[in-house]
């Protein structure tokens, strides 16, 4: 035996304090806790994903300014059946993938490609592209979707990161969202799409965008103060990330060449 | 005898402003810097500290006499950390909005030291009943200073209340400027602080 059983009255007395008690209740009590937690986990499992699928087509809508974070799911996939399409495109070439369809695409397997969205109702087309960067505490995944142009940005939308709510956190609040739809640019002159002439969106420190001389606000937002990290983070999405990914894509669709 | 009176009534009121866990006890200052940069995160916490903390505390008396003493730290930590990653979940699945705004005080909730110091100093020792109540009375007193500090922060760092702007324009004309330094953690010690010292002088004699 691994305690000493008493009996009172037919009733087994325990020392909780001997040591196989303790080692008793310890393995029982992780068991079960292990057991409910696993069990919540795989029956909720479907519905979380969903929810997740859900949210983050909900993010190309929000970035291309056709749906708020309240939109409803099923005006989500509304969207994605008729008036967007996805396309995988090879990064390195800016062209869309010829031998590999959406749906075989997994990011693993395939680093060089993604996929991106294009919007091709009449008088809204734009293009919709996945972004990440570093922040404080982690990754940082969204959205960036760039007008017919291919020049002026409609806006940006981060998915999922780990940021500090009320600082970094800030990202997914639309008064930082809305900056992004003030007619920003990312090219100093319209049609270069050489690394010298990409320009990007900067965020700023210590100064207001509106301070910047009237020519020069079109490539800067303000920053969030007390997240210095997360917005060096979102300069680097809306600049270096963005040209290196997408530079030869938006010079391919400016173009003509699809 | 009146409630107030009462044991119960007692167990409830004095976590309030006598015996509060952050102002009195010390207990809970990691969070209350972290989230009260503006009031809604601050409520958030606030409602999902209490919920937590009083669970806890009710299973924690309900199980007090099975629980071996060498072990009854990890105890805490197990059932705590077991609760609120199972509310984690069913949030994923049913109210994934909230709980993209709630994931990440999580982390926060199991650390926070409120929980486990009342299980240690209360739940042990005292019936199921006593103990919900005093989770009760201690969620109330961490939310009370929370909201306070998370006010004067937001009022005062940004202008703005529950994200909507109070401070008017006009001021900012006149050369007002908001104070950068409560955005960051230290304005919130200062404040913390301020609120200790008020408290204690009010307070005196009554401890």
């Amino acid at each position: 035996m691994l305690w000493k059983v008493k009996l009172k009255g037919g009733w087994p007395v325990v020392d909780v304090n001997s040591n196989g008690y303790t080692f008793g209740f310890a393995f029982v009590a992780c068991v079960l806790a292990s057991l409910l937690l696993a069990g919540a986990n795989l029956s909720l499992k479907d519905l979380q994903d969903r929810n997740v699928k859900t949210d983050k087509l909900r993010s190309v809508l929000v970035a291309a300014g056709f749906g708020t974070s309240t939109t409803p799911a099923q005006e989500v996939e509304e969207w994605f059946k008729e008036d967007i399409k996805v396309k995988v495109l090879e990064t390195s070439t800016g062209l869309a993938a010829k031998d590999l369809s959406a749906d075989e695409y997994d990011p693993k397997k395939h680093p060089n490609y993604t996929l991106i969205y294009e919007c091709i109702k009449a008088d809204q087309e734009c293009s919709i592209l996945p972004v990440e960067g570093k922040g404080l505490w982690g990754k940082m995944r969204g959205y960036v979707a760039v007008g017919n142009d291919n020049n002026s940005i409609l806006g940006l939308c981060f998915y999922d990161h780990i940021e500090t709510p009320g600082l970094g956190a800030e990202i997914t609040e639309p008064w930082f969202m809305e900056n992004f739809k003030d007619n920003k640019k990312i090219l100093k002159v319209e049609g270069d799409y050489s690394e010298a002439n990409f320009k990007g969106v900067t965020l700023l420190k210590g100064v207001k965008a509106s301070d910047k001389p009237k020519e020069q606000q079109a490539y800067y937002v303000d920053g969030i103060s007390g997240a210095t990290l997360t917005c060096n983070g979102v300069t680097e999405v809306m600049t270096t990330f963005l040209y290196e990914n997408y530079g030869k894509y938006l010079s391919n669709r400016q173009r003509g060449i699809k | 005898m009146s409630f107030s009176k009462s044991k119960e009534g007692q167990v409830l009121s004095k976590p309030l402003i006598g015996a509060n866990p952050i102002m009195v006890q010390t207990l809970g200052v990691c969070s209350a810097l972290a989230v009260t940069v503006q009031l809604k995160p601050a409520i958030v916490m606030s409602l999902c500290l209490t919920v937590v903390l009083t669970m806890s505390n009710v299973i924690m008396a309900c199980i007090r006499n099975f629980i071996p003493g060498k072990i009854r730290i990890i105890t805490y930590m197990l059932v705590i950390s077991t609760l609120v990653a199972l509310a984690d979940q069913i949030l994923k699945a049913y109210v994934y909005d909230i709980s993209k705004t709630l994931s990440v005080f999580v982390g926060l909730i199991i650390t926070n030291c409120i929980v486990m110091g009342r299980a240690e100093a209360f739940a042990m020792t005292n019936t199921p009943k006593m103990a919900l109540l005093d989770g009760l009375g201690n969620g109330a007193g961490y939310s009370i200073v929370l909201l306070a500090v998370a006010f004067f922060r937001e009022l005062f760092g940004s202008g703005k209340l529950l994200g909507t702007k109070v401070v008017p324009q006009a001021l900012y004309d006149m050369g007002y400027v908001d104070n950068g330094l409560l955005m960051l953690a230290p304005g919130a010690f200062f404040i913390i602080g301020i609120l200790i010292w008020v408290s204690n002088s009010l307070y005196k004699g009554e401890r």
